[in-house]
C-alpha cells in the first residue's frame, strides 16, 4: 500500500527527471522513466546561463538569479510572517469588536480567484514606488501568504496553554514581554511550518515576477525557467533541468523540516 | 511582605456574575486558603488578586498600597499555576531564573538565587532538564522554585496540588507548610479540597456562588459553620442534614423530625421559636450508639461499611440519607435497627429557609 | 499567464500615465528571444555600433503583460521586440509609437504587417511561417502537390510511420489548408472567415487524411517534432523552431515551401508572422533609440543575424546563405500570408479550434461544427451592453454608506458598545499592522476587480453597464440553461470536481496518514519526504509532467497501457482528452497527485493528538484493524479535520492551473471549471475583462454563501 502509494508520488516526478538528463530534445514513449543517453548538458545548460556584456565579456547570471530567488523568497516568508504572528495572536488571545468580521474577510480572501486583484495591486505599487524592485516583490508575496499564515498560527497559539503568559506576567513581563518571550518560543514548530509555506508559495512564484523585475540580474528562478518555453518551440529539458534546480532548496527545506512538519501543523493546519 | 484587604470586590464576565460583594483580609505573614465547591469563583478570586482580570468593582490592597489596577508584574507577586505552567523551551534552571532576568538581576546574584532555591527545593539535579523531562512531582517543585526565588511580597497558589497522587500530595502539603513557616511571607492557596484547607490554613476563607460565606480559623469554621452550606462543605463523611419543627416541652427545646426527637437541652438561644421549621445538622462522628433508647434517633440501618478502624452505618431518615460513625466494633448489619443520640451542643440548627446557623 | 494579461488589461485601464524622459540612460531593448536568436541579437547589441544598450530577456508568456504594466508607467523598454499580430492591441493601449521607415527593401507582406490604417509601428527584422519539412532517407522527390506525398514516398510506410507529422487539431496549422481552398480564418471587416463552402471542404481534407492514418492523430509540437526527429515521418509542417531541434541529429532533411492542392490549384499558404522592432511612446522620442531600430532592422545587422540565427530577414536586399534550411523557409515566407492584427482575431481561435477537434473526433459533421463556431464567435464578438445609468449605482452606494454611518452612530451611543471598543484597544495594537497591509495589498485590490465587474468593453474604452453582466452570464446569454458552456452547465462540472477531488485527496490522504503514525513502521521518515514530495516541486511543472503522460501515443499511462496488453488485457490506447470522462479523470488524477500530502500531513497531525490508548483499548476490545480505523480514528479525527477539508475544497474549487494545464478544457471546453472559464473570458474571447469578473464575483459569492451555509448547518464556527 505505502509502496504503492510512493510509485504514485513518485513516477511523475520521475519523468522530470528522466527528461532533464536525457540527451534528447523531446522524450520517447516508454514506461520506466529512465533517461535515454544520460547527459548532464542541460543541467549544465541551465546553471551555466549567462550574457554578453558590452565589453564582450560573460556575465554569469545563474548563481545570482538563485541568490535572488532565496533572498525575495526568504525576505517574504519573514515579512509575511512578522505580520501575521501579531495579527494571529490577537485572534487568539483576545476579543475586540470587529473580530468577527475581520476573520470571515480573511475567509474570504481565499475564496476570491486571485487572479481578480492582481491588476488594482499593480498600481498600489507603482503609487508606493516599488514597481521593478525586489522590494515590491517580497511585499506581494509576504501579503498574500498572511491570510494562510494567520489562520495557521491562530491555530497555534491557541493550542498554547494561557497559563504561560500568565505565568510570565506574574514573573514580572508585561504582556507583550510574555508573548516575545514564552509564546513564540513555544510556538516555533508551527511558526517554522506557516513560514516554509510561505517561502514555497513565493519562491515558486512566476507571474508577479515576470512582471515587476525590469532587470535580468534581479529575476528570480521560475522567470528564468519560463524562458526556456518559448512560444512555439519548447526547450523541455532544459525546463525540466531548471525545475529540477529550483525544486531542490525546497526539497531540502522538507526534508530538514518532515519532522517538525506534523508537529507544526498539529494545531496549525487542521484549523481552517 | 503585605497584608490584602480587599473590599467590595466584583467580577463579572458579560452577563454572567462570577464574584459580588467580596470583602476580606488577609494579615501580613499569613496563610490564606480559599476553599468552596467547583465553579464558585476561587480561581477567579485569585487571578483579581493576581491582576490577571480586572475586577467589574472593588478595590483590592496590599498593605497600604491599591493595586486594583495595577499589572500583575507590578504587584509582587509569585503564583504557582494548577498546570504549573512551566516554559517548554527553557530548562529548569532557566525557568527559575526567568523571572530575576526580567527583573535584571544582576547575573551572579541569579546564579546565587536559583542554587539556594534549587537546593531548598531538591532541584540540584534536575536543573539542566527540559520540562518534558520531568514527572509530575518533579515540575510541581520547579513550579514552586520559580515563585520561591522570585522571594515576592505574595504567594499564590492554584490547586498546585490536584495533579499529584494521593501519597505524594500529602507529602508536599507538609512541604508547603514547612516553606510557608520558614519564609513567613504572605501567600493564598485555593483548593477544593478540605484536607489541605484545614491542614495549611491560618485563615481560611469558604467561597460559595462568588461569595465568602464564612472565614476564620480553620477549627472554628469547622465547630461553628455559620451557615448550612459551610456545615455541608466542611467534614468528611458530610454532616447529616435533616428537616424538623422546633418544640418545647417539659422545659426543654427539641427538634421533632419524622415523628421522632432531638433533644436540645433546656438552654435557651436566640432563634428558639416554637413551631419554626428548621434544619438540623449533625455530624457523623458527634453521634454515639445508645443501648438503650432514649431521646435519640431509631435508625434501620440500610448499609454497612467497615474500615477496620471505624465502620460506617447508612440509614435514611424521613426520606434523607443518614450516616454514622461507630467507633469501636459494633457488630451491626443491614437491617438492624440502631439508636442513635447526639450531645445537645453537637446539633447544628439552621433555618430552613436562609440556611443561616441559629446558634450565632 | 492568466494573472500577468490580466496585469496588462488593468494598468491600461487604471494606471495614470507618466512619462519621465530618462536622460542619458542607455536605451532599453526587451526581446523575448532564446537560444541562438538571444545570442545573435546580445552579439549584434554587444558590437556597439549603436551606443550603449540594455537588453532584457523576458519570458514570452510575460512579455505583453509587462509591456502593458510599464510603458504606461514611463518604466518601460523604448524598443522592443515583438510579432506584428499584437500590435493591433498594443495600438489600442497606446503601448507603440509610430515608427516610419523606407519599406522599399523590405517584403511588401512584412511591410503590410506593420501597417495598421496607414500607419507603420515597428520596423520588420524577420519573417517566420511553417513549411515543408521532407525526410531524404523516406522520399524521393519533392513533390508540388499535395496528394503526390503519399506517392513521394521511397517504400510503404510500416506501422508506427506517418506520412506527414502536423499538429492538425490547431486553427494555425490548419490555415494553409484552408488558404489552399482559399478561405481564411478572419474575414473582411472582422467577420468570422472560417466558415461555407471553403472552409468545410478544407476540413473534410484534413478528415480525410487523418482518416486514412497519413497524419497523426492528437499531435502536438513536441510529438510532431519527436515523429520527424526519429526518422518516422516523411513530412512534417513546421517552423525554424524544428529545426533547431534537428541540429544534433543526423538526419538528411530538406525544407521547401508548402505544396499545392491539386483540387483547387492553389498555394497552401501558412501564417505569416513578421517580428519586428517598435518602439515605445518614450522611445519614439530618443533619438538614439530610432537610431538603435533602423539598424538593428539595417542590411548589415539582417544578414549577421541570418548567419548566426538562420532565420529569415524581413528584408529582400539581404543575399541569402547557402545555408539550403533557410533557402527553404524564405521561400515559403513568400507565399505566406500575415497574420491578421486586428484584435477581432483573439475570438477566431477557441471556436475555430474546437470546430477543427470536433471535425476529427468524428463528432460533428463540417457544416454544423462550423456553424457552431461561428456562432459563438459572434457570441463573444456580440457588442457590449448598452452602458446603464449610474442613479442606481449612487443611490446603492450612497443609501448603503447613510446605513452604515447611522449605524455606526446609533452604536457609538451606545455606552456598552464604546466600553467594549475602549476594551479592545490592547488588541488593536497587535492587528493594526496586519490589517492596514492587507486592506491596503489584498481587500482594496479585490473590491477594485469587483468592480470591474460592472463594466463591459476592451481596456482602455470600457462602460458603465450596472448589472448586464451578472444578467448575462445568469441567463446563460440567452440559451438553454444547460447547454454545454452555460454557466449552470460550468458550475455542475466545478462542483462535481470539487467533491470528488476532496473525496480522493481525503480517502487517500486519510489512509496514508493513518499508516504513516504507526509507531511500528520502519522508514518512516523516508516515507514521509517521499510522499510528501508531490507538494514540494512546483506545481506548472509537475502538471505539465501529467499531461505528457496521458498522451495517447507517447504518454506513459499509455505505455501502462500497452503493457497490460502484454498479459492479455485488451485494451485499446485510448485518446484521453477526447471524451469528457477520461478527460475529467485525468484533470482529477493530476489534482489528486498534487493534493494529497496536503491531507496526509493534516491527517498525521490530527493522528498525533489521539491518544494511543484509545487506539489499544479498541485492539483489547477485539475490533479489527478495518473498524478501529472507520469506527476509532475517522470521528476522533474528524472535528480536526473539518476546517482543512473546507479549505481543500475552496482551493480545489479555483484550482486554475490542473484543468488550464492538463485537460485544457477538452473536450470543447467541457471540462472547464468556472474559474478557467472566466479565464477564456478574459484572454481568449475578446478581452471581456468585466464578463469575466462578474464570474469571479459569482464564484466568490458562491463559496462564501457555502461556507455560510455549512457554518450555519455546523454551528460550530469557532470565528
Ligand atoms: N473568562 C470567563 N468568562 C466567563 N465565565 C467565566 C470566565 N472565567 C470563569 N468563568 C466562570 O466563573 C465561574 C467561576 O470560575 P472559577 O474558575 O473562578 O471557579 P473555581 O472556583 O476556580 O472552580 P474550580 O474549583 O473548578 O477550579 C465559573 O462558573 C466559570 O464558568
Ligand atoms: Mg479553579
Amino acid at each position: 500500500m505505502l509502496l504503492a502509494a510512493v510509485a504514485f508520488a513518485l513516477y511523475p516526478v520521475l519523468w522530470v527527471v528522466a527528461l532533464a538528463f536525457s540527451s534528447h530534445q523531446t522524450p520517447e514513449p516508454r514506461l520506466l522513466p529512465l533517461p535515454e543517453g544520460p547527459t548532464l548538458a542541460h543541467v549544465r545548460e541551465v546553471v551555466g546561463a549567462g550574457r554578453h556584456l558590452a565589453d564582450g565579456q560573460e556575465q554569469w547570471l545563474f548563481g545570482r538569479q538563485l541568490l535572488n530567488s532565496l533572498a525575495v523568497s526568504t525576505a517574504a516568508a519573514v515579512v509575511g510572517i512578522l505580520i501575521a504572528i501579531p495579527a494571529a495572536y490577537a485572534l487568539a488571545r483576545f476579543t475586540f469588536v470587529g473580530k468577527r468580521a475581520g476573520v470571515s474577510a480573511l475567509l474570504a480572501t481565499q475564496m476570491f480567484p486571485a487572479v481578480a486583484s492582481a491588476i488594482p495591486l499593480y498600481i498600489v505599487l507603482d503609487a508606493l514606488h516599488l514597481l521593478d524592485s525586489r522590494m515590491g516583490l517580497v511585499l506581494c508575496y509576504s501579503t498574500t501568504s498572511v491570510p494562510f499564515a494567520i489562520f495557521q498560527l491562530r491555530a497555534a497559539f491557541e493550542a498554547i496553554p494561557v497559563d504561560l503568559e500568565e505565568a510570565a506576567m506574574v514573573d514580572g513581563a508585561t504582556r507583550f514581554e510574555a508573548f516575545i518571550r514564552v509564546v513564540l518560543p513555544a510556538a516555533r514548530p508551527a511558526i517554522a511550518v506557516t513560514a516554509l509555506f510561505a517561502f514555497m508559495s513565493a519562491y515558486n512564484e512566476f507571474i508577479l515576477a515576470a512582471t515587476l523585475l525590469g532587470k535580468e540580474e534581479m529575476f528570480t528562478l521560475p522567470v528564468v525557467l519560463q524562458r526556456y518555453i518559448g512560444e512555439h518551440d519548447a526547450n523541455w529539458p532544459a525546463f525540466a533541468a531548471g525545475a529540477l534546480l529550483v525544486s531542490a532548496p525546497v526539497m531540502a527545506l522538507f526534508y530538514w523540516a518532515q519532522r517538525h512538519l506534523v508537529a507544526g501543523l498539529t494545531a496549525g493546519a487542521v484549523k481552517g | 511582605m503585605a497584608s490584602v484587604a480587599i473590599e467590595r470586590l466584583g467580577k463579572r464576565f458579560g452577563a454572567t456574575t462570577v464574584l459580588e460583594g467580596v470583602d476580606l483580609a488577609i494579615p501580613d505573614g499569613a496563610f490564606a486558603v480559599f476553599v468552596g465547591p467547583s465553579g464558585c469563583g476561587k480561581s477567579t478570586l485569585l487571578r483579581l488578586i493576581a491582576g490577571l482580570e480586572r475586577p467589574t468593582e472593588g478595590v483590592i490592597r496590599f498593605g497600604e498600597r491599591d493595586v486594583t489596577a495595577l499589572e500583575p508584574r507590578e504587584r509582587d507577586i509569585a503564583m504557582v499555576f494548577q498546570s504549573y505552567a512551566l516554559y517548554p523551551h527553557l530548562t529548569v534552571r532557566e525557568n527559575l531564573a526567568f523571572g530575576l532576568k526580567l527583573k535584571k538581576l544582576p547575573p551572579r546574584e541569579i546564579d546565587a538565587r536559583v542554587a539556594e532555591g534549587s537546593r531548598m527545593l531538591g532541584l540540584d539535579a534536575l536543573l539542566e532538564r527540559m520540562p518534558k523531562q520531568l514527572s509530575g512531582g518533579q515540575r510541581q517543585r520547579v513550579a514552586m522554585g520559580r515563585a520561591i526565588v522570585r522571594r515576592p511580597g505574595l504567594f499564590l497558589f492554584d490547586e498546585p496540588l490536584s495533579n499529584l497522587d494521593a501519597a505524594l500530595r500529602g507529602q508536599v502539603r507538609v512541604e508547603i507548610r514547612k516553606l510557608h513557616e520558614s519564609l513567613g511571607t504572605t501567600s493564598i492557596y485555593v483548593t477544593h479540597d478540605q484536607v489541605e484547607a484545614m491542614t495549611l490554613a491560618d485563615v481560611m476563607f469558604v467561597l460559595n456562588r462568588g461569595r465568602v460565606e464564612q472565614f476564620g480559623a480553620p477549627l472554628d469554621v469547622y465547630a461553628r459553620p455559620k451557615t448550612r452550606f459551610v456545615a455541608g462543605f466542611l467534614g468528611s463523611p458530610s454532616m447529616n442534614f435533616l428537616d424538623g419543627t422546633l418544640a418545647f416541652e417539659e422545659g426543654a427545646w427539641s427538634v421533632e423530625v419524622a415523628g421522632q426527637r432531638i433533644l436540645l437541652g433546656e438552654k435557651s438561644f436566640g432563634g428558639l421559636v416554637r413551631g419554626r421549621a428548621v434544619t438540623v445538622g449533625v455530624r457523623p462522628h458527634d453521634l454515639t450508639v445508645e443501648r438503650v433508647p432514649f431521646g435519640g434517633l431509631a435508625l434501620t440501618l440500610t448499609f454497612v461499611e467497615e474500615l477496620g478502624g471505624e465502620s460506617y452505618a447508612y440509614a435514611f431518615v424521613d426520606g434523607s440519607p443518614f450516616v454514622v460513625r461507630l467507633e469501636e466494633r459494633v457488630s451491626v448489619k443491614a437491617g438492624d435497627t440502631l439508636h442513635v443520640a447526639v450531645a445537645a451542643d453537637r446539633v447544628h440548627l439552621f433555618d430552613r429557609e436562609t440556611g443561616l446557623s441559629l446558634r450565632c | 499567464m492568466l494573472a500577468a494579461r490580466l496585469l496588462a488589461f488593468g494598468v491600461a485601464t487604471f494606471a495614470l500615465l507618466v512619462s519621465t524622459l530618462a536622460g542619458a540612460s542607455p536605451v532599453r531593448l526587451w526581446h523575448a528571444y532564446r537560444g541562438e536568436e538571444q545570442r545573435a541579437l546580445e552579439a549584434l547589441v554587444a558590437s556597439g555600433a549603436a551606443g550603449e544598450v540594455e537588453l532584457l530577456a523576458v519570458p514570452s508568456d510575460a512579455f505583453a503583460a509587462k509591456l502593458g504594466a510599464a510603458i504606461p508607467l514611463g518604466e518601460g523598454p523604448d524598443l522592443f521586440i515583438d510579432a506584428h499580430e499584437r500590435l493591433g492591441d498594443y495600438v489600442r493601449q497606446g503601448l507603440v509609437a509610430e515608427l516610419p521607415f523606407d519599406p522599399a527593401a523590405f517584403a511588401p507582406s512584412a511591410v503590410r504587417g506593420v501597417t495598421l490604417a496607414g500607419r507603420t509601428y515597428g520596423i520588420p527584422l524577420s519573417r517566420k511561417c511553417v513549411a515543408l519539412y521532407v525526410n531524404r532517407d523516406l522520399v524521393l522527390s519533392h513533390p508540388e502537390w499535395l496528394e503526390d506525398l503519399a506517392s513521394s514516398v521511397r517504400s510503404p510506410l510500416a506501422s508506427g510511420y506517418v506520412l506527414l507529422a502536423y499538429e492538425n487539431r490547431s486553427a494555425y496549422y490548419h490555415a494553409p489548408w484552408l488558404t489552399a481552398f482559399g478561405g481564411e480564418l478572419l474575414a473582411e471587416g472582422d467577420r468570422f472567415g472560417f466558415v461555407g463552402e471553403r472552409a468545410e471542404r478544407s476540413l473534410e481534407l484534413a478528415k480525410n487524411w487523418l482518416d486514412r492514418g497519413w497524419v497523426p492523430s492528437n499531435a502536438d509540437g513536441a510529438l510532431v517534432a519527436q515523429l520527424f526527429r526519429s526518422g518516422r515521418a516523411a513530412f512534417a509542417i513546421s517552423g525554424p523552431w524544428l529545426a533547431g531541434d534537428l541540429h544534433s541529429e543526423s538526419l538528411r532533411y530538406d525544407v521547401v515551401p508548402l505544396p499545392k492542392v491539386r483540387v483547387t490549384g492553389l498555394v497552401m499558404r501558412p501564417m505569416l508572422t513578421i517580428e519586428a522592432v517598435m518602439a515605445s511612446p518614450r522611445g519614439a522620442r530618443r533619438p538614439e533609440a530610432l537610431k538603435l531600430a533602423t539598424w538593428l532592422a539595417s542590411r548589415e545587422a539582417a544578414g549577421e543575424r541570418m548567419r548566426r540565427a538562420h532565420v529569415v530577414s524581413a528584408r529582400t536586399d539581404v543575399e541569402l546563405p547557402a545555408d539550403p534550411v533557410l533557402r527553404g523557409f524564405s521561400a515559403a515566407a513568400d507565399s505566406a500570408v500575415p497574420m491578421p492584427t486586428s484584435t477581432a482575431m483573439r475570438a477566431v481561435w477557441e471556436p475555430s479550434e474546437k470546430a477543427i477537434r470536433k471535425v476529427l473526433n468524428g463528432t460533428l459533421d463540417p457544416r454544423s461544427a462550423l456553424r457552431e463556431a461561428q456562432r459563438r464567435f459572434d457570441d463573444v464578438r456580440r457588442p457590449p451592453p448598452p452602458p446603464a445609468s449610474r442613479t442606481p449605482l449612487v443611490i446603492a452606494i450612497g443609501a448603503a454608506l447613510i446605513a452604515a454611518a447611522l449605524a455606526l452612530v446609533r452604536r457609538a451611543r451606545d455606552p456598552v458598545f464604546r466600553a467594549e471598543v475602549r476594551a479592545s484597544v490592547p488588541a488593536y495594537r497587535y492587528v493594526i499592522h496586519a490589517a492596514l497591509v492587507l486592506v491596503l495589498l489584498v481587500f482594496g485590490p479585490l473590491c477594485a476587480g469587483a468592480a470591474i465587474s460592472l463594466t463591459a468593453g476592451r481596456p482602455g474604452d470600457s462602460v458603465y453597464v450596472g448589472l448586464a453582466n451578472f444578467w448575462a452570464i445568469l441567463s446563460a446569454r440567452g440559451g438553454p440553461l444547460f447547454a454545454s458552456g452555460s454557466f449552470y452547465c460550468v458550475l455542475a462540472v466545478t462542483v462535481a470536481w470539487t467533491l470528488l477531488n476532496v473525496a480522493c485527496h481525503l480517502a487517500l490522504g486519510l489512509t496514508l496518514g493513518v499508516l504513516l503514525s504507526r509507531p511500528v513502521l520502519r522508514m518512516k521518515a523516508v516515507y514521509r519526504v517521499l510522499l510528501i514530495l508531490p507538494w514540494a516541486v512546483p506545481s506548472y511543472v509537475t502538471a505539465l509532467a501529467w499531461k505528457g503522460m496521458f498522451h495517447r501515443q507517447f504518454g506513459a499511462v499509455t505505455a501502462l497501457l500497452l503493457r497490460a496488453r502484454a498479459f492479455g488485457v485488451d485494451v485499446e490506447p485510448i485518446d484521453w482528452f477526447a471524451r469528457f470522462s477520461t478527460a475529467f479523470a485525468a484533470n482529477v488524477a493530476t489534482n489528486v497527485w498534487l493534493g494529497f500530502p496536503f491531507m496526509m500531513v493534516v491527517t498525521m497531525a490530527a493522528m498525533t493528538s489521539l491518544p494511543r490508548e484509545v487506539l489499544e483499548a479498541a485492539e483489547v476490545d477485539g475490533a479489527t484493524r478495518w473498524q478501529r480505523f472507520t469506527k476509532i480514528v475517522v470521528p476522533l479525527v474528524r472535528p480536526s479535520m473539518i476546517p482543512a477539508v473546507a479549505l481543500g475544497a475552496v482551493w480545489t474549487f479555483n484550482m486554475f492551473n490542473v484543468v488550464f494545464l492538463v485537460s485544457g478544457g477538452e473536450p470543447d471546453g467541457q471540462t472547464d471549471i468556472l474559474v478557467s472559464e472566466a479565464y477564456r473570458w478574459a484572454f481568449t474571447r475578446q478581452a471581456q475583462y468585466g464578463y469575466a469578473a462578474a464570474y469571479s464575483v459569482l464564484i466568490f459569492g458562491l463559496l462564501f454563501g457555502a461556507t455560510r451555509l455549512s457554518d450555519w448547518f455546523r454551528r460550530k464556527a469557532p470565528l
